[in-house]
């Protein structure tokens, strides 16, 4: 079985650990606690008749005090940029997580980015030409919902895709 | 260390193994290829039964791929939770013998931060959520109309005659420290939202929500009704609209709050403050502190306003009767006039 490390990463709040419970369990909660370090989960999917493994590493969020502890992103085959539809700042904070990422010096990784909490359709703030500015970061875009589970399956799938293609 | 006698690092040395003994250490040891030759502690904590010697280590803890065998500096992971295992803070050092994996229960440690960043967390959230809410009632509205021309402000600032309204949920300070920030923060958003669209359907420009305050401008936007009768026109309907509220909360019995209101009018210094993407009004003069300070006087329900406002409301004069009051910090006597009727 093809086994690959997966990080979740993103602002705080934007829904890591409720994407990762969604796409795991099935479940979805409100409330919200967020999480310390790092919690590691995995889920089995198939692509193209072969089993690939998927260890979720869902990582603490950054705010103003704490970056992503880089320690935690060692051996990543791919990773997952969390914006929170709903607060547009969270996007300039996925990028700038790439940029990093993209310093780190570990080659390219494939990865692509979650616009999160599609369902609060009132509060959503990303516009067309945000979602075109992810163009500057190399990454595929998919609305998805912690909640509904839109778009979960396209985008786990998505990323896998790419990381087995990898190698 | 070098600089402490030995008997003070002794004994520092006495404490840390003390505190760490306390956390469970268990470790792994694993050969040049990441082979286990050797484990001991209580690894069953941290989801690891049965370990197998001479089978890698990361077929046996599958999240440590990637990490052996070590390269370099050793490798910390904080609070780590994996399956049924406990928060462990994961240490990843080569030594004598090859790579040492060294688990310690972070528990206790996690509880507390875990603790520290909710509470930092959900304050940053309710901060944006509460100037989300300003864009969302003005600040677009006036971003754009500067953005087209629409309001002629002169670039260095101009003094213009505007009025200035100021209102703000009385008692909320000793509310707020009686009930949880959810709450707070609940009951705050109806009350300011319950403001804000008076003000929005009253031609005013918004300037700012600072707490449980709302400040507007009248006289900026042209409108055919002078900007004092519009600023008094939304006081009288904001007072309205969260009485209305107050009975129907008390009802309810949630917590019910009501407003004060200050309005002051006269000639200010306006100008644009802000960067290319964000530009906002701003006033600056005796008539807005005025307006702030008859607010701050102000009762639940009452609306202070002064005499310029005053004389330019013609049929709002009936609900005003004049008050004296002690104004701190401006130093002529200042006549001021009551919804309330007080003398
Ligand atoms: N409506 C809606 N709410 C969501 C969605 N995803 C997450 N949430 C809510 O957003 C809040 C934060 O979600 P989390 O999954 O804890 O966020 P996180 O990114 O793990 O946060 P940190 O661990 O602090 O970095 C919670 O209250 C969730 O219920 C979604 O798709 N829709
Ligand atoms: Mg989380």
């Amino acid at each position: 079985m093809i086994k690959k490390k997966v990080c979740m990463l993103g602002s705080f709040a934007v829904g890591k650990t409720s994407l990762v419970r969604q796409f795991v369990q099935g479940i979805f909660s409100d409330k919200y606690l967020t999480t310390v370090g790092v919690k590691i989960d995995k889920k089995t999917i198939e692509l193209a008749g072969e089993e690939v493994q998927m260890m979720l590493w869902d990582i603490a969020g950054e705010d103003g005090f704490q970056r992503i502890q880089t320690t935690y992103l060692r051996g990543m085959a791919g990773y997952i940029l969390v914006v929170d539809g709903t607060r547009r700042s969270t996007l300039e904070e996925a990028k700038n997580i790439f940029l990093r990422i993209d310093e780190m010096d570990i080659g390219s990784v494939p990865h692509v980015v979650f616009l999160n909490k599609i369902d609060l359709t009132d509060e959503w703030e990303l516009k067309g030409e945000d979602i075109a500015s992810l163009n500057e970061i190399e990454a595929r875009a998919f609305k998805t919902s912690a909640k509904t589970n839109e778009g979960l399956e396209e985008g786990f799938l998505n990323l896998a895709e790419m990381m087995v293609k990898q190698g | 260390m070098r600089d402490l006698p030995q008997a003070v690092t002794d004994y520092i040395f006495g404490l840390t193994i003390e505190a760490t003994r306390k956390r469970s250490p268990a470790y792994l040891l694993g050969d040049g290829e990441g082979r286990l030759i050797e484990f001991g502690g209580k690894l069953a904590l941290y989801g690891i039964n049965n370990p197998e010697l001479g089978v890698h280590i990361d077929q046996q803890v599958e999240y440590l791929a990637g990490f052996l065998p070590l390269e370099g500096e050793p490798v910390v992971l904080p609070c780590l939770k994996c399956g049924d295992g406990v928060s462990t803070d994961l240490h990843i050092f080569s030594g004598e013998g090859g790579d040492w994996i060294l688990f310690l229960e972070s528990t206790e440690i996690e509880a507390t931060q875990q603790e520290i960043q909710q509470h930092a967390h959900e304050l940053s959230l309710n901060k944006e959520k509460q100037s989300r809410m300003l864009s969302q009632f003005l600040g677009d509205q006036v971003a754009q109309g500067l953005e087209d021309g629409k309001f002629d402000i002169k670039k260095g600032g101009e003094r213009r005659n505007l009025t200035i309204l100021f209102a703000d949920i009385r008692d909320f300070t000793p509310f707020s420290e009686n009930h949880s920030p959810q709450a707070v923060f609940r009951t705050l958003n109806i009350y300011i939202r319950s403001m804000m669209e008076t003000l929005a359907g009253e031609a005013s420009s918004l300037n700012a929500i600072v707490g449980d305050q709302v400040m507007a401008v009248f006289g900026i936007f042209s409108a055919a009704a002078s900007h004092q009768f519009r600023a008094v026109g939304a006081s009288l309907k904001m007072i309205e609209k969260v009485n209305e509220l107050y009975e129907e909360r008390k009802r309810w019995n949630l917590p019910a709050l009501r407003i004060g209101i200050g309005v002051s009018s006269g000639p200010v210094a306006i100008g644009i403050l802000g960067t290319k993407e964000r530009k906002t009004l701003t006033v600056i003069g005796h008539y807005v502190n005025l307006a702030a300070r008859l607010q701050s006087l102000a009762s639940p329900g009452e609306i202070l306003i002064d005499k310029n406002t005053y004389d330019n409301i013609r049929s709002y004069r009936r609900f005003f009767s004049p008050t004296t009051l002690e104004c701190k910090g401006i130093v002529s006597p200042v006549k001021t006039f009551s919804n309330m009727g007080k003398n």
